[in-house]
């Protein structure tokens, strides 16, 4: 077997709730599950010899017994031979973790549960490959576990995989270095063919490259607004060279050959938009919002602000709230969006000397914004009730 | 609202008479007796009295308007702009029927609401001003001081405020309900002060109702930090645990390696270790034995010296007692004899001393005291004597001699003697015998004391033996001195004497001196005693050392013998403990040897005890470890700290925004009472200037200068005088209630509406105050309704003429 071809994902977080997220938080945590399927089937539908799930496939370890079955029954449907699943530090491995005991439970014989940190030879899988596994035992370490003495351990003619969860210095955002940090030197002197990284929701590199051998595929559906772009996996096919496959690589002068490439799986995306208003707000103002096509499946943050027309609030409500209907979720800020209250704006609205003309008057001579809002918000209200 | 038409059907003398109006001006116009007032009284009570009435209050107020047809019922019909209104009363009841646009009320409450809506200012505000009586109009001014016009002036004013205040479809007041409708929504129990919520229900005992999004909002963050809290103390304790468990299965495991190794040795320790106590004991009984092989020949030898010694010594303790008792004897005697030779020297010394002092003839206190007296008298009169001192100066003129005071004297011739003499000369020469005394003669008596004193001395000095006082008195001393050394004496002799007097001691000595025999054995001095004590404890004291010591020996001797019986078995024991030694030796080499991290054997077994009880202790450890990481994590929370801490930062900004609504709110709140207050103060600036407008085309600029007391003119300036309004004329006192009256329409209903219904109000006017009046009507005409009723043409031709023929709708009421 001179060629093995791995799926890659991580940070799944099945039992995410998303609880912030009002009625979007039911279908953002049921995606969770569903990614599990997709990925699956992405797995499958490009012959993957390997699903690897490099860590936080649960998003804690006390997931309810019924989920982790459901998410068993899932990776079941892979057509490969084997999935590894490594415990990362949200689902961190401990001895008597409830959670890995009913994930082994309910798992297939074809998953194989990466709780060591040691070599998993996948003979009994039919596969020529040892993978080197460093699960996650808690929350937070200021120190990764590398499997030791790799190059001394490993056998000729075999492929190489590294599967680790942690963040990796200079890539993943962990300013405290405390989620198991790993630097690409490291991982790199280890000598194995490829490392298969999870932690980091946004995937690295961005271009996959022949001599990068450490990969991060990010969540393979995005959960949250610090990744705007679609989720996916690294599709990774290793081969080795047609002649001498016996000769023992040497770390820094890999004879493997690695080829790796992008596949988009995410359905939801989180986007973030600002807009700034200035008197009247364009018909358009948020026509190009979401950035993608699936508007259903999309949650916005908006931020406006701006000074806009008191006779326009109402348009720019009615795009606004139309949006709304379309997404699956809007926030929106418009804390430093103030209505344009000018004094013809006061003289067009309320006769001169008039309470309310006094009251604007006033406010805006003291610039506060937020009260005449307010006021202009109320003054309306009363006189339209 | 303008009227449109008004319907009598009956009313007092009007059995069914329609009137029609329009905007602008009306002038109902008729003779006396047309029914005029019939008109001005159903406009009013159509509007303004209620339909159902007490039978009294019927009687009091429609009374007066039954129909003179006849029939108990009197019945008006009002149209205008805003609908139609229809009231019917009568004495048993009545009814009441309002048609607007889009309903219709005959509810006598419901009606009376419409009204309100259409007539806004209240009944009083109309009675008094909008439709005031023609009597009523010269003494307005001075009604409205009067306190029960205080409820129509309050009315009025708060209808000015809230013609103000609800300018452009907004009332102030409601703006402010609503206004703090949105405050209470924003801070419903929240404390604004405290920035907390109201009675310190924090998040642990938090408000389920009337929660305001500001208290909605705290809670929401306080609950996710709590949230994020237990969240961040589950991983922090699941870590902690995590690492306890780590910890205690590595030292279970290097415990599990070090029982491996020391286990399968313990057996051959346990007899290593019975080996080398009985090599130890073999060791320590080879020593002693060996010892005793030594010692024993020594400690025969020695008990044999000792007893020897023992012996010497008892003999020389015996001599060394005699010794000591001879030289106690000898002693004694010597300190006898001692005492001997004192007595007797002291008894010697006794009877000299009393042999001196019997010797001493001396003088006794008494008569020394008496030659110091006589002493000092003839002293005293010596001197008196000495102070009467003569010089006497004999010159004779021939060589002779003469006696001067008993004395021969020696003259020479022309030479001058010169004596000196005490108080009297007596100059005896030849046979003249001259006398020469001091004084009268007292010279005499003193000469005669001195010479008594003296010889009375003398007489004690002779009986004395002595010559002097000072003598005598060195002999009394000396007699003194000599009675002290006697008795010092006889008190020496008397101490000396206390262990027994000189015969008792000698009788003493005679019993201690030696025999012959003692003598002769004794040849040299006998030795201190104090030095024979001293020799007689040493010796004690060794032979208490020798004793103890020969015991010791024989004990010793006998303890080998009973142990032993000879020697020679000694030597054969030693013989047998040293083939021992060599056997266990060799069977201890056989034996696995201690591990290099072991001392000895006690090491070992403490090690080997130590990791059993660690084990066991860590497998326990390690059971309770699990359960309690098992019960953390059934426990463990629904979100991970991460997706709470997002949470959380979404609260945060959350709260943030709602309490900066809130503040803005309450500054909002703050301004619009500043400005409430400010338009407040101008309630009155209106009515002001639109009376001073009206009064000044009514007058022609005459009455320009008036004081206003907020609403009631008090007093004007005319030719630069100031007049009080009281003092106006009666007719200018009608033009400034009719300026007054239409500032007030004006003030009513700015936006227009109103109706000002005026009866005869010109008839005490000039014709030029009656012109400046219809100016002054058609000034407000555009904007309000005004129904004038006269009873002269003129008049409704004179407002013809000022406003325009088509401007003026006039009614002429049948004669």
């Amino acid at each position: 077997m001179n060629s093995l071809t791995v799926l890659h994902t991580a940070d799944v977080h099945v039992g995410l709730r998303f609880s912030s997220h009002g009625e979007a938080s039911q279908p953002l945590s049921a995606a969770r599950f569903e990614i599990v399927d997709r990925v699956v089937e992405a797995a499958s539908e490009a012959s993957a010899d390997i699903l690897v799930l490099a860590g936080d496939l649960f998003d804690r370890t006390r997931i309810p017994k019924t989920d982790v079955e459901r998410v068993c029954e899932s990776l079941s449907g892979f057509s490969g031979a084997c999935v590894l699943v490594l415990p990362g530090n949200h689902d961190y491995f401990t001895a008597e973790s409830p959670l890995w005991s009913d994930f082994c439970r309910a798992a297939g014989e074809h998953v194989l549960l990466l709780a060591e940190t040691r070599p998993y030879p996948l003979d009994d899988y039919g596969l020529p490959c040892d993978v080197w596994a460093a699960p996650c035992t808690a929350k937070t370490s200021a120190k990764h576990v590398l499997p030791a003495d790799l190059p001394a351990t490993r056998r000729p003619g075999r492929f190489q995989l590294g599967v680790a969860h942690g963040s990796l210095v200079g890539v993943s955002p962990d300013p405290k270095l405390q989620y198991y940090p790993m630097t690409r030197e490291d991982l790199d002197a280890t000598g194995v063919d490829v490392w298969l990284l999870g932690h980091t929701h946004v995937p690295w590199p961005e271009v996959p490259d022949p001599g990068i051998r450490v990969y991060n595929p990010g969540t393979p559906e995005p959960d949250g607004l610090d990744y705007t772009r679609c989720g996916g996996v690294f599709l990774h096919t290793l081969m080795h060279p047609e002649a001498d496959s016996s000769e023992e690589p040497r770390p820094g002068n890999r004879r493997t050959q690695l080829a790796s490439r992008f596949i988009a799986t995410g359905q939801y995306r989180f986007e973030h938009h600002e807009r700034t208003i200035t008197g009247v707000p364009a018909d358009e103002l948020l026509a190009d919002i979401p950035g993608h096509s699936d508007a259903a499946k999309t949650l916005v943050r908006l931020r406006v602000h701006g000074r806009i027309d008191p006779d326009f609030r109402t348009r720019y409500q009615t795009l606004r709230d139309e949006l709304r209907e379309r997404l699956l979720l809007l926030e929106v800020d418009e804390s430093e969006l103030h209505t344009r209250i000018t004094a013809d704006t006061i003289c067009d609205h309320y006769p001169a000397a008039s309470f309310p003309a006094e009251l604007l008057k006033r406010l805006s001579n003291d610039g506060d914004h937020e009260a005449m809002d307010q006021a202009f918000r109320l003054l309306e209200q009363v006189r339209n009730s | 609202m303008t009227i449109l038409s008004l319907k009598l059907h009956p009313f007092a003398g009007s059995v069914d008479r329609d009137l029609t109006f329009r905007s602008g001006l009306n002038v109902v116009l008729g003779p006396n007796e047309a029914g005029k007032s019939t008109v001005f009284q159903a406009l009013r009570h159509v509007v303004q009295t209620p339909a159902r009435l007490t039978p009294r209050r019927f009687t009091d107020v429609l009374g007066p308007f039954m129909p003179a047809s006849g029939g108990d019922v009197i019945r008006v019909s009002l149209e205008h702009t805003d609908g139609s209104l229809t009231k019917a009363w009568q004495r048993s009841g009545g009814s009441a029927r309002v048609v607007t646009d889009r309903a219709e009320f005959t509810d006598t409450d419901a009606v009376q609401d419409v009204i309100d809506t259409w007539f806004p200012v209240g009944k009083a505000t109309t009675d008094w001003l909008l439709s005031a009586d023609q009597d009523g109009s010269s003494r307005l001014f001075e009604r409205l001081m009067l306190s029960d016009a205080v409820s129509v002036r309050d009315s009025l004013s708060s209808a000015l405020r809230s013609s103000l205040m609800e300018t452009a479809g907004v009332s102030v007041d409601a703006f402010s309900r609503e206004l703090d409708e949105e405050l209470e929504r924003y801070y419903a129990n929240w404390d604004v002060q405290a920035s907390y919520p109201k009675n310190n229900r924090g998040i642990h005992n938090p408000y389920t109702k009337n929660v305001g999004l500001v208290l909605a909002a705290y809670y929401a963050l306080e609950e996710t930090r709590l949230a994020l809290k237990e969240s961040r103390d589950y991983e922090q304790a699941a870590a902690e645990a995590q690492v306890s468990l780590a910890r205690m299965q590595a030292a279970l495991s290097a415990n599990d390696v070090d029982y491996a190794r020391l286990k399968p040795i313990e057996s051959d320790i346990q007899e290593r270790l019975s080996c080398e106590h009985e090599l130890s004991r073999l060791s320590a009984e080879h020593e002693r034995l060996k010892e005793v092989n030594r010692t024993w020949p020594l400690t025969g030898e020695r008990a044999r010296t000792l007893d020897n010694e023992l012996k010497r010594l008892v003999v020389q303790k015996k001599a060394l007692e005699e010794e000591k008792v001879a030289a106690l004897t000898q002693r004694d005697r010597v300190v006898i004899e001692k005492k001997v030779n004192r007595l007797e020297e002291l008894e010697a010394a006794v009877l000299q001393a009393r042999s001196e002092a019997s010797a001493v003839q001396a003088p006794d206190a008494e008569t020394i005291q008496k030659m110091r007296r006589c002493e000092q008298r003839a002293a005293q009169a010596g001197a008196r004597i000495d102070a009467e001192r003569l010089t006497v100066t004999l010159t004779s003129q021939v060589d002779g001699t003469v006696i001067v005071s008993g004395e021969d004297m020696v003259l020479r011739s022309g030479e001058p003697s010169v004596h000196t003499v005490s108080g009297r000369a007596e100059i005896v020469t030849g046979d003249l015998n001259i006398v020469v005394e001091s004084g009268e003669g007292e010279i005499e008596e003193a000469v005669r004391t001195r010479d008594d004193a003296t010889t009375q001395l003398k007489a004690l000095f002779e009986a004395s033996a002595v010559a002097s006082v000072a003598e005598a008195e060195q002999k009394r001393e000396h007699a003194q001195a000599a009675s002290r050394q006697l008795e010092e004496l006889l008190a020496r002799l008397t101490q000396a004497s206390e262990d027994g007097d000189l015969s008792t001691l000698k009788e003493q000595l005679d019993e201690l001196r030696p025999t012959e025999t003692e003598s002769t054995a004794s040849q040299s001095a006998p030795r201190d005693p104090d030095l024979l004590q001293q020799e007689q404890l040493d010796l004690e004291a060794r032979l208490v050392e020798t004793k103890l010591q020969l015991e010791q020996a024989r004990v010793q001797l006998s303890a080998w013998e009973a142990e032993f019986e000879t020697h020679e078995h000694v030597v054969e024991a030693l013989v047998e403990v040293q083939s021992d030694r060599k056997n266990a030796t060799a069977k201890l080499e056989t034996l696995a040897s201690l591990p290099d991290d072991c001392t000895d054997s006690v090491s070992f077994f403490d090690r080997l005890r130590s990791l059993e009880s660690d084990r066991e202790r860590l497998v326990r450890s390690c059971s309770e470890a699990r359960e309690a990481m098992l019960r953390l994590e059934r426990d463990a929370p629904e979100r991970s700290a991460e997706e709470l801490e997002r949470d959380l930062s979404r609260h945060e900004d959350t709260f943030a925004r709602v309490r900066r609504e809130a503040e803005a709110l309450e500054r909002l709140q703050r301004t619009t009472r500043e400005v409430v207050a400010e338009v407040d103060r101008r309630t009155y600036d209106g009515l002001q200037t639109r009376f001073l407008r009206l009064l000044g085309i009514m007058t022609q600029e005459r009455y320009s200068d008036v004081d206003l007391s907020r609403d009631i003119p008090q007093s004007t300036r005319v030719d630069g005088n100031e007049l009080a309004l009281s003092l106006l004329s009666h007719g200018t006192k009608e033009t400034f209630a009719l300026a007054w009256r239409m500032a007030v329409l004006e003030e009513l209903y700015p936006d227009g509406g109103g109706l000002l219904l005026l009866d005869d109000p010109l008839v005490h006017l000039d014709p030029v105050r009656r012109r400046g009046v219809c100016e002054a009507m058609r000034e407000i005409s555009g904007r309000q309704q005004i129904v004038m009723l006269t009873c002269h043409p003129s008049f409704a031709d004179e407002l013809v003429e000022v406003a325009g023929d088509d401007a003026v709708h006039c009614i002429r009421l049948p004669d």
